[in-house]
């Protein structure tokens, strides 16, 4: 699983440099975000602009990842267009997740 | 008509869902349809694997895909365990957001995607037909 972190102003950026998330690849997705939030990363932004597909195995992958920051952190997604969002809106998890389209307007909620 | 078959493995999943890319290009179905069309295959394939194979690597599944008039037809044959009930005609209700839930999605959204959806139970095999208009 290809993640890149980048770290400013206190807050992590998780990159996705993956184009395709599905069952065969989900449960690694799930425990590299959860390696990266045992590491102190918890005030987390996760870039999925890179993604083109996903399904719903790896839509619980990232809701593990989202139980795993729990309530001290907070997690926003930035980037999900496409077949990738529709797939968070068919599912309303559109209404748990924060969406964004970018790290700017991302910050504003940390 | 365009025709394959893998193994029962999330890994061969893929396989499939390239295949449908290509099949797609080839009738110039557009970017979004397409889009519909892969989550549909794949989240069907995800529930052959784990619910009617219970993981096990060693069954097979046949995937034709074909288009009748503006109609793209996704046909899955496997020999598991059939689906109970009219749970795949019917599909079930979308889980409560609220509570977190980790899984129990790819039903209802086969069922939104679809345009159709027929399931026939044999007694060595099941076949499920998703058709979209497209």
């Amino acid at each position: 699983m290809n993640i890149k972190l980048q770290q400013h102003d206190g807050l992590t950026t998780a990159i996705l440099n993956e184009t395709r998330l599905d069952a065969s690849v989900a449960p690694e997705f799930k425990a590299a975000m959860e390696d990266i939030i045992l590491s102190g990363n918890n005030q987390l932004i996760l870039d999925i602009s890179k993604l083109s597909f996903m399904d719903s195995s790896s839509l619980g992958a990232m809701v593990a990842v989202l139980k795993q920051i729990g309530g001290t952190g907070k997690m926003v997604i930035i980037g999900a267009s496409g077949a990738v969002l529709e797939l968070f809106k068919l599912t309303r998890m559109d209404r748990i997740f924060t969406l964004t389209s970018d790290v700017e307007t991302a910050k504003q909620y940390f | 008509m365009c025709k394959l078959t893998i193994n029962s493995k999330f890994s061969e999943v893929r396989l499939a869902a390239d295949v449908l890319h290509k099949f797609c290009q080839k009738h110039s179905i557009n970017v979004d349809t397409q889009g519909h069309l892969e989550l549909m295959l794949v989240e069907a394939l995800n529930n052959v694997v784990e619910h009617a194979y219970q993981e096990s690597p060693e069954g097979s599944i046949l995937i034709a895909f074909e288009r009748v008039d503006s109609n793209t037809i996704i046909k899955i044959t496997d020999s598991g365990l059939s689906a109970p009930g009219t749970v795949l005609i019917e599909g079930s209700d979308l889980p409560d957001e609220t509570i977190l839930p980790e899984g129990g999605w790819g039903l209802c959204l086969i069922q939104a995607l679809a345009d159709k959806i027929e399931y026939f139970r044999y007694t060595d095999h099941n076949i499920l037909v998703l058709t979209k208009n497209s």
